[in-house]
């Protein structure tokens, strides 16, 4: 028992120290700010700790562990909508002073995503998964995911290009 | 925007590009890329798409990590508060707080304490269990009720105290 309890705490502790930078990347992608980021990366350590034991293999960690953050991120832009009318908070967290070298305009324009197409855009290329790894995330066929991506990128593209011309103006 | 005729290398280009937001992966055939580079009907849209994709990888490798070393912290924090009471190892109340010391301690104590109240209750079940299994073989036996021989049992402390209570007299 103690050994088992243990052993569990270091493989967690293992999994989820090695797994965090990317698991907050994503996070943030998900949410746009570092403090619904940051949230969102805890409640999703402390709910993959309960659910530990339930993942069979260690092979499927990493993907198990992307699953339950991307729930987490669901739960916390719920919980924020029903709180904070959209767009707000980034207005005056931008005014606070964001840290510099994050491409905030890009994580903006990911928040007008609709959440499916955000979450495929996020995998692709805050986390580096391919098609077939984000379809088994998701738990969609790859063509989902590939439409999903094709739809995101072509409606970021269009609003990249319409605010460098409006930033040339 | 006219489309472009089939077979054409705009229409060629314009093919890859939409693969390219499909997958997230541009790369174009040399041909193609030197086609692309100066026509005026294809190469804004493959510039765009370019710079999107290039920006997306640019941007997760952008992110600030700074809040990603509390928020493990506070995790792993918590699942060890939360791991305590189930491990009653000495090694880890030596390494705690005073404060989780003596509330680890306690926990201990109050486990003890229930253990020995549940095996003296079984043992108290046990025993009168058994004994009135024998006094009912013993009624089938001989006859005498369970109550006669309890009353025979208890009839030397009746006469003790009835002879006090004439004495008293
Ligand atoms: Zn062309």
């Amino acid at each position: 028992m103690l050994l088992s309890e243990t052993a569990r705490r270091e493989a967690f502790t293992t999994l989820f120290s090695q797994m965090s930078p990317r698991l907050y990347r994503t996070a943030l992608g998900m949410l746009g700010n570092p403090h619904d980021a940051s949230d969102a990366l805890q409640e999703a350590g402390l709910k993959a700790y309960r659910y530990f034991d339930k993942l069979q293999q260690e092979e499927a960690g990493p993907a198990w562990l992307t699953r339950i953050l991307i729930n987490a991120c669901y739960d916390q832009g719920r919980r924020r909508s029903r709180t904070t009318p959209i767009g707000l908070e980034v207005e005056q967290e931008e005014a606070g002073g964001l840290p510099a070298e994050t491409d905030w305009e890009l994580v903006q324009a990911l928040q007008t995503l609709p959440e499916e197409q955000r979450t495929t855009v996020v995998l692709r290329f805050f986390q580096d998964l391919t098609v077939p790894q984000i379809a088994a995330v998701m738990n969609v066929p790859d063509g989902t995911v590939k439409s999903r991506l094709h739809a995101a990128l072509s409606r970021m593209r269009g609003q990249l290009m319409q605010s460098r011309r409006e930033g040339v103006q | 925007m006219k489309p472009h005729a089939v077979g054409s290398a705009c229409h060629r280009v314009q093919m890859e590009l939409d693969e390219a937001l499909a997958t997230g992966t541009l790369a174009l055939p040399a041909e193609l890329a030197l086609h692309a580079d100066g026509c005026p009907r294809c190469g804004p849209e493959y510039r765009d798409t370019e710079a999107l994709l290039s920006r997306l990888r640019g941007a997760a490798a952008g992110i600030e990590l700074g809040p990603v070393p509390q928020a493990v912290d506070k995790v792993l924090d918590q699942i060890t508060r939360e791991a305590a009471p189930r491990v009653f190892s000495m090694v880890e109340a030596s390494a705690g707080s005073p404060g989780a010391q003596h509330r680890q301690k306690q926990v201990r104590t109050r486990w003890i304490l229930g253990q020995v109240a549940a095996v003296a209750a079984v043992l108290l079940i046990a025993v009168g269990g058994i004994g009135y299994a024998i006094l009912k073989v013993n009624e089938a036996v001989s006859g005498v009720s369970p109550g006669d021989v309890l009353a025979k049992f208890a009839s030397p402390f009746r006469f003790t105290d009835t002879a006090k209570i004439e004495k008293a007299k």
